[in-house]
């Protein structure tokens, strides 16, 4: 056994391990952190396996990489640093299965297949830079031009899912629109545009049925759909329900039905599972309704002056 | 039959589980995007095993390796793009969430 086997080794059982605690960890920026030293124990593999630049090149891009992935998932959500026990997983089994199933099968092509000789004759590091550089600038020279188009278009596809899209005219949302149209707009927009719509819609449309939101009772809309603030499905509102929402009494509501809160966030309630609108963290279970946790004394006291 | 290659292979099966069971796994979307780039890094692994192993003569295994790492960088750059669209819209990237996408 050489010791270019025990060093594979050693880098590759690190870059799995790290590779494991990703979705190990409950924190998302400690996840980032482990795939950093994952790609990094990679990189290192590269430099066992004598190809320098690449290892030198992975070790550098995935240090850039990771550091903007950790930055992302500070502003996507708020990050309790692993003290909350965030749950961000789903089909355990069949996740588990699929991954036990896709290395076995590798390892088994890996194991079977009749590989030949080791060469024994392998250009050093400046030589291989050399042989790439014809490699790059010769025959594959269109493939490498293709890969900066396609980072170029990468990025222009990128920027253009990513900017804030144009504001309609106010005009157009208020009335003549269909339902439906007003419904994508208000979601594209954000909250705001609902906040302006709300009193229209409840002077207009009284005898048809309406739809709100659990947890943002402003939020009214004509038809069935998710809230433009929290992405929660509107629930149908009834003539009494509407009463007490237009003298703001909504509190009343929320909390007598609210089964599910935010671990971080204990005054966010809400009667079905989702996400937290302020963290983005999967809301968790309250075990009694009507619970004691001191958090919901801000409800409960309004309920009862 | 060279002990060196099925080493290098075999971290790569398991990197390639890992990312697999990461990517169908969690709900969050920056977190999937950790799974891909978890299955994209065993492929570079492989690569590099398979140039070094069977034809450390031949540049275009390692040419192959650097366009896998666009590849990375062009999935990072467009899934961000796509986590911030989701994230102005709906104020989270769970993918949960993300299913009156389905046709």
């Amino acid at each position: 056994m050489s010791a270019q086997v025990v060093f594979l080794a050693g880098f590759g059982l690190a870059a799995v391990w790290f590779g494991i605690v990703v979705f190990r960890t409950h924190s998302m920026v400690r996840s980032a952190l482990a795939l950093l030293f994952s790609q990094t124990a990679i990189g290192a593999m590269f430099l066992v396996m004598q190809a320098e630049f690449l290892g030198v090149l992975q070790i550098m891009m995935m240090a850039t990489e990771m550091s903007i992935m950790a930055i992302f998932m500070v502003m996507f959500m708020m990050d309790p640093g692993g003290l909350g026990e965030m749950d961000m997983k789903h089909q355990r089994k069949l996740s588990l299965g699929a991954g036990i199933v896709a290395f076995a099968g590798a390892v088994l092509v890996a194991g079977f297949a009749n590989w030949g000789p080791l060469p024994t004759n392998i250009p050093d590091g400046g030589a291989q830079l050399r042989l790439l550089g014809l490699e790059l600038l010769g025959r594959s020279m269109l493939i490498f031009e293709s890969a900066g188009l396609t980072i170029l278009t990468a990025m222009i596809a990128a920027t253009a899912v990513a900017v804030q899209p144009a504001r309609k005219p106010e005009p157009a949302m208020a009335g003549t629109n269909s339902g439906h149209d007003r419904g994508k707009a208000t979601a594209r927009h954000g909250g705001h545009a609902a906040y302006g719509d709300a009193p229209g819609h409840d002077h207009t449309g009284h005898d048809t049925g309406k739809y709100t939101c659990p947890m943002h009772p402003e939020v009214v809309s004509d038809e069935a759909g998710n809230c433009p603030k929290c992405g929660m499905n509107l629930v149908p509102v009834e003539d009494a329900e509407r009463d007490t929402h237009e003298h703001g009494h909504h509190h009343n509501q929320s909390a007598e039905t609210a089964r599910y809160t935010c671990p971080m966030h204990p005054e966010v309630v809400s009667d079905e599972p989702g996400s937290c609108p302020k963290c983005g963290m999967k809301l968790v279970p309250v075990e009694a309704p009507d619970g004691d946790a001191p958090a919901h004394s801000h409800s409960h006291k309004e309920r009862r002056t | 039959m060279s002990m060196e290659l099925i080493t290098a292979l075999t971290i790569g099966a398991a990197l390639f589980g890992t990312g697999v069971y990461g990517a169908l796994s969690q709900t969050n979307l920056v977190m999937i995007m950790m799974g891909i780039e978890l299955i994209l890094a065993a492929a570079l692994v492989n690569l590099v095993a398979f140039w070094r192993y069977l034809h450390p003569e031949a540049m275009s295994g390692q040419m192959f390796v650097l366009i896998v790492m666009t590849v990375m960088a062009v999935e990072m750059a467009v899934g961000f793009g796509i986590a911030i669209a989701r994230f102005r819209a709906r104020g989270s990237v769970e993918m949960e969430e993300a299913r009156e996408l389905k046709g």
